[in-house]
């Protein structure tokens, strides 16, 4: 059996980079990444040069060990007689070259997770945040929108209503609630939204109708699935409940 | 995914009279939003009272708020 020994170096040097790429975004689609290919390469290059300069420093400073690039060179040659020198010289350090890539690929996995909970507990990717064009979740904009995670925490709203108009046997129903939770697909789509304290109203009952609240009709039920599907048009406000003057004792 | 929801949101939700005048809010704030402008709304708007674990009433003014205005305060905070 022939093994394409530079070729499989080469993927477990930017093996570490494409675990970070792919697990430091918050991306909302979850089938395929439409990204360019030349955006991935580039993004795994410097991720995975970043780890290992990172990594290299490391190994010097605290165990004196250098990159020995004479190896590495060989490792990449298509020379049979020079790969097997240079698998010699990594086979005379296994435990060490082991512990290398093994810490490396635990810290690609697990770093990017401690990143985002960072990112999301001091919300550096606000839209208005100095670090946003670095850290901001380019391709989840559904969670942007309704986790308010846009917002600074001591000035966002308290909750989300949602009006959706749907579409019954024909006619038009208006459909108003209290966002609950929301549910993505595979393609990164909003799916449904769960609501509470829903309310409808036909539009055709709009006409020469003058009292607003008694129009609507209460949905019984602790929460309503709407399927965005359904949905013709979904509009979204920001509740904020402002404290007034005057609270008094009972 | 959880949606937004403060823990006042919340404490609202679980009082049954404090919902039902959020509920009311929801009914009319598009026609309250209508005759007086969304900053304007909130003059007209229903008054929300909240009991509290320790006995208290808080009063409480629902209004629509616009992201595009991020640097608005909520009011009483």
């Amino acid at each position: 059996m022939n093994l394409a020994l530079p070729a499989l170096v080469v993927f477990l040097l930017l093996l570490p980079g494409a675990i970070v790429r792919g697990r430091i975004k918050r991306v909302e689609r979850q089938s395929i990444d439409y990204s360019p290919l030349g955006q991935v390469v580039a993004e795994t290059v410097v991720w995975s040069a970043a780890l290992h300069a990172l990594w290299l420093s490391a190994a010097y400073l605290f165990r004196g060990e250098l990159l020995h690039t004479d190896v590495l060179l060989r490792l990449l040659s298509a020379e049979p007689p020079a790969q097997t020198r240079a698998l010699d010289a990594v086979a005379a350090q296994a435990g060490e070259v082991a512990a290398y890539g093994g810490s490396l690929l635990a810290a690609a996995y697990l770093g990017p997770l401690l990143l985002r909970l960072a990112i999301v507990r001091w919300r550096l990717d606000q839209q208005n945040a100095w670090l946003s064009p670095l850290l901001r979740f380019n391709q989840a904009p559904w969670y942007y929108l309704l986790s308010g995670a846009d917002f600074p925490r001591d000035k966002a709203p308290d909750l989300i209503a949602i009006s959706a108009l749907v579409d019954i046997a024909g006619a038009p129903f208006l459909f108003t609630g209290l966002l609950q939770n929301f549910y993505l697909n595979p393609e990164g789509q909003l799916d449904r939204v769960v609501l509470s304290q829903v309310m409808r109203r036909p539009l055709a009952a709009d006409k020469g109708s003058a009292d607003e609240a008694q129009r609507f009709y209460p949905v019984d039920g602790d929460c309503f699935v709407l399927r965005y599907s359904d949905a013709i048009t979904l509009n979204v406000e920001y509740i904020v409940l402002g404290d007034l003057a005057g609270g008094e004792a009972a | 995914m959880k949606a937004l929801m403060s823990q006042r949101a919340k404490d609202v939700l679980a009082d049954p009279q404090a919902r039902g005048q959020l509920r009311a809010f929801l009914a009319t704030k598009s026609s309250l939003g209508a005759a007086a402008g969304a900053a304007g709304a909130g003059e007209q708007a229903p008054v929300i009272e909240l009991r509290t674990a320790d006995g208290r009433i808080v009063r409480l003014r629902p209004r629509v708020w616009s992201p595009a205005n991020s640097a608005e305060a909520a009011p009483g905070r």
